[in-house]
């Protein structure tokens, strides 16, 4: 747990973090964000006494971490920054193991995690562990970045904009990629960022700053539909209600649905159809194939496979890890009222509409 | 000219000056030097006046400076070309290991080549003081932005207007960094001169050194301490002054 | 029909060189006693079969940089015949000394003289241009060259140049050279060592501290500025008087001439390139990797042994190479006060107009000045961290 009590920080007659009292819980994922200059990176250089103090404290499970050795309350906790900081010098495995040697961990032991933080980030750890950063892309370099962060296995990550040089693409990738090493791992993670998608996207809780000042502090749900004031209102922009609908997973808002397979009959289909409107049409596995309505039903066909109205896999079947947002996205642009929802392999867990977004 | 050259020639101003004093008027030395070493018979170098020497010394550096700079950019701009292009890089390896020579080296490898005093001198500045330019000419020509060079010939420039509106303003800072560095070497080695008689203000610290008089010593050594100082602030100023105009 | 000359411009200008130099140049002096007047000899008026030999690789040499052949034998000739063309011109110089002693005694001296020394650049150039050319030719020209150094240093040592003058003046100085040898790298490594003592810390410190940078780069490179001669000359009374204010200093063997002022002014002018690279060394450390450094718990001297030195030590070692350089040339300098070394022999040669005691100590200065900066750059090239490259 992170605990900031009235943290100040003055340079010279500037103010840059004014009386911020913020609490980060065990296992939270808080992200600090507002425009530049809002203090969010001073604040974040605070926590491992980058910068100094000018009152106010900072507890770290109940220790005040002005009392301990900056060099090792560092080494306990992970910190990543925009522009990645890799050693030019050495290997990535070498820059993976800086915190283990300087901790003295035995070799072997450095070793076997590299490799495992190699392989928990895709990277394979025989082509990689001996590459020196020039030979990195942005998005490996940042890959490497994180792993090297978390090589001593700290229960505190402090991130400074860790995505923020990429390329849109290669961010959204390691977004999703640290969201899912996140839920396997429960670090404590305080996050700093000007970009309020990513907020949205990772963050269990939003700390938004404006000019060294706590504006709001709460769950990004309820920041969106709850916003403290304009400045946040402005902040989070226009869009907030699309915004919300990034958090939401179309699992959670998709209902049953009914289905025929391919070789049923087409007079047992049309039972259904008659009763749901529609049907979608499945093949031995349960992968979306078609789709059955009214008039299908009327042009002499004998099986439903021989009847349906082929379904575009790729762009008319919704993922049902996908957010709404996306599922929306996807409908508007192929002109669905209603899409057929798989699971991973493609298979029919449900549907859902527009009607059941609105409501969302 | 800017704010630094500006707040750069107030004190070489002065230091211009001074040199200029202790050029032309004996009794600041006669006086200052008597009591430092009151027991020398002779504390102002008898041989010639300082201002002789100065003359001798300016002659020395000027001309073998002016010669080493065109013969250096001449050089550097023919192998840069491409029906030079080949030369290359045997003119680079010889100029880096060209530097390797010390000057003293060039200076005495002279006499034998040409004889004692002026002219062997002139001849060993020169080839000493082409190294620097020659390698900067190469390297600030080299360095220069292909888009632009690109961007000049796209426009209808022919390879002379190129080279004269664009390429030689444009490494004229890095070159004369380069005339810059050859000058203020050469009158070093101009000093050691005097060994092989060519004149100039190492006369009368080779004098000093014989006769063990240390005001003769010190004397030249001032003097020339001074030049050397004066004409490395006055090519610096014109040297920035092209990087910013 | 086909063209039948393909000019290779480097080849062929340094082989026209080479001809001319040999056909209009001295290639020999003689000269009746040490210091009398020279007579130039040239290449085809020595002995019998020297000169026409070396005329005759100058022009294959020229020919085959013209005429368009297979590539082959374009790499074969322009990658062997200088590398052997060397010792070649050595060997028939020598022998024109050999017969010159027995035809006019002791007494007589035969030096080398300006086509030999114009051959030597010809061939060098050829060298260097083949060595960039790459391929088979520069391993040909590798083989050649050493072979020909090899070469050349028997002949030196086995005694069969030992009529050359310069031979001759090296044999009157035998124990003078090695000592005046030893002098020379000792009083300039010394004061590039104490350079790098004083130059490393303050180049650190000017990375670290912007207000003193300024001013600490105005006043070395000031100093820089100022001619050797005037440095050296104005320590002697300034080291003299100081030896008679405090006469401790004189006891512990400090002087107004010799090694003390030496070693101080070398110090000085070395401290400049030195500090310089450091300071620029350690700028040249992405600020980024400071930051992640310090951001994972390393001490400022863990930062400074694991990621700022390494990262700025080619950079480093590249100034302590220009200082050690520059201080191998200015210790010849030194001579004139008494500090000796090479410069003893460049300085005692100019007074008594004996050319080939100035080469005695030139040439050496300039063959442990080239042996130092070759030394370096290979240091450069091991500690050039591998990321780096």
């Amino acid at each position: 747990m992170i605990e900031l009590s009235c943290v100040t920080k003055r340079y010279g007659g500037v103010t840059a973090v004014e009386e911020l009292t913020v609490t980060v819980a065990d296992g939270e994922f808080a992200v600090l964000i507002g425009p530049s200059g809002c203090g969010k990176s001073t604040t974040l250089r605070m926590v491992n006494r980058l910068v100094p103090l000018t009152s106010g404290t900072i507890r770290v499970d109940g220790t005040d971490v002005g009392s301990r050795a900056p060099e090792q309350l560092r080494r306990e906790m992970g910190y990543v920054i925009q522009s990645v900081g890799l050693f030019p010098h050495m290997t990535v495995a070498g820059n993976i193991a800086v915190v283990p040697s300087l901790l003295k961990w035995p070799r072997q032991r450095t070793e076997a995690r590299v490799d495992e933080l190699l392989d928990l980030f895709g990277l394979d750890p025989s082509s990689y562990r001996d590459k020196y950063p020039r030979q990195l892309s942005g998005g490996e370099a940042q890959r490497v970045g994180v792993a090297r962060a978390l090589a001593a296995d700290p229960s505190i990550l402090l991130m400074d904009e860790p995505f923020g040089a990429l390329d849109p693409i290669t961010r959204e990738t390691l977004q999703t990629e640290f969201s899912r090493i996140q839920r396997e791992l429960g670090k404590t993670i305080v996050f700093v960022t000007h970009d309020i998608d990513e907020a949205i996207r990772l963050a269990d809780r939003i700390v938004i700053l404006r000019e060294g000042r706590l504006i709001q502090h709460d769950t990004p749900e309820k920041i969106l539909t709850h916003p403290a004031n304009r400045f946040v209102l402005e902040f989070i922009g226009s869009d907030r209600a699309l915004k919300r609908l990034s958090r939401m997973k179309t699992s959670d808002h998709m209902r049953p649905t009914a289905s025929v397979k391919v070789m049923d009959s087409l007079a047992g289909a049309g039972a259904i159809v008659m009763r749901n409107g529609f049907a979608w049409v499945t093949c031995g596995e349960g992968v979306v194939r078609g789709r059955l309505d009214g008039q299908t039903l009327t042009g002499g066909a004998a099986t439903a496979g021989e009847a349906m109205i082929p379904v575009n896999r790729g762009l008319e079947v919704i993922p049902a890890d996908a957010s709404l947002r996306e599922a929306l996205s996807r409908m508007v642009q192929r002109g669905l009222r209603n899409a057929p929802v798989a699971d991973e392999k493609g298979r029919l867990v449900g549907e859902i509409s527009l009607e059941d977004i609105l409501e969302a | 000219m800017t704010d630094r050259n500006r707040r750069t020639l107030i004190p070489l101003a002065a230091l211009a000056g001074l040199f200029v004093l202790l050029t032309a008027w004996m009794d600041p030395w006669r006086m200052v030097l008597s009591t430092v070493f009151p027991t020398l018979d002779k504390v102002v170098y008898p041989l010639a006046p300082f201002r002789r020497l100065v003359a001798e010394h300016i002659l020395l550096v000027g001309s073998s400076s002016i010669l080493a700079s065109t013969a250096g950019l001449c050089i550097g701009i023919a192998v840069t070309r491409q029906w030079g292009r080949e030369f290359l890089p045997a003119v680079n390896a010889l100029a880096s290991m060209g530097q390797t020579f010390p000057p003293v080296a060039v200076l005495a490898l002279a006499v034998p080549a040409v004889g004692f005093g002026f002219k062997p001198t002139v001849i060993a500045l020169f080839l000493y003081g082409l190294l620097p330019v020659l390698r900067n000419t190469i390297a600030g020509l080299q360095t220069l932005d292909p888009a632009v060079l690109e961007a000049a010939s796209g426009m209808g420039m022919n390879p002379l207007q190129i080279l004269t509106l664009v390429e030689i303003p444009l490494a004229l800072p890095v070159i004369m960094a380069g005339v810059r560095i050859s000058t203020v070497i050469n009158i070093g080695t101009a000093t050691l001169g005097a060994t092989i008689g060519a004149g100039g203000l190492g006369k009368p610290i080779i004098a000093g050194l014989i006769g063990e008089n240390p005001a003769y010593i010190i004397e030249g050594a001032v003097l020339v301490g001074l030049f050397a100082i004066l004409v490395d602030g006055v090519l610096g100023i014109v040297s920035r002054d092209r990087a910013d105009g | 029909m086909p063209p039948l000359l393909l000019p290779r411009k480097v080849p062929l200008t340094a082989s026209v060189l080479g001809l001319g130099s040999s056909l209009l140049l001295g290639f020999v002096t003689f000269r009746a006693n040490r210091l009398a007047a020279g007579e130039a000899i040239r290449l085809l008026q020595t002995g019998p079969c020297g000169g026409p030999v070396l005329m005759a690789a100058w022009i294959i040499l020229a020919t085959t940089s013209i005429l368009k052949i297979p590539e082959r034998w374009v790499n074969f000739t322009l990658g062997l015949l200088p590398g052997a063309l060397v010792p070649t011109a050595l060997k028939v110089a020598g022998g024109q000394a050999e017969r010159t002693a027995l035809a006019s005694g002791d007494i007589a001296r035969v030096s080398l003289g300006a086509a030999f020394w114009v051959s030597l650049f010809a061939a060098a150039v050829i060298m260097l241009d083949a060595w960039h050319t790459g391929g088979l030719r520069r391993k040909l020209t590798l083989f050649s060259a050493t072979l020909g150094i090899a070469v050349t240093v028997y002949l030196m040592v086995s005694g069969e140049m030992s009529h050359l003058s310069i031979l001759r003046e090296f044999i009157n100085r035998r124990e003078r050279f090695t000592g005046e040898l030893m002098a020379h790298l000792a009083l300039s490594s010394s004061a590039v060592g104490m350079a790098v003592l004083l130059g490393l810390p303050l180049g650190i410190l000017a990375h670290r501290k912007a207000r003193l940078r300024g001013g600490a780069f105005f006043v070395l490179n000031t100093l820089q500025t100022v001619p050797s001669l005037a440095l050296f000359g104005i320590l002697i009374p300034l080291l003299a008087a100081l030896t008679s204010r405090f006469p401790v200093l004189g006891e512990a063997g400090i002087q107004g001439i010799g090694t003390a002022p030496a070693l101080i002014a070398l110090t000085v002018y070395s401290l400049l390139p030195v500090a310089r690279n450091t300071f620029a060394g350690f700028s040249s450390v992405d600020p980024a990797a400071v930051d992640a450094g310090r951001g994972m718990g390393m001490t400022g001297s863990q930062l400074l042994v694991r990621v700022e030195f390494p990262i700025a030590s080619p950079i480093i070692l590249n100034g302590i190479r220009v200082a050690l350089v520059q201080a191998i040339g200015l210790t010849a300098v030194a001579a004139l006060i008494g500090a000796g070394g090479f410069g003893v022999f460049i300085f005692q040669g100019l007074g008594q107009a004996a050319t080939d005691l100035v080469l005695l100590g030139a040439i050496p200065t300039n063959l442990i000045a080239a042996a130092a900066d070759a030394l370096l750059n290979g240091l450069i090239g091991v500690a050039n961290p591998r990321g780096l490259r």
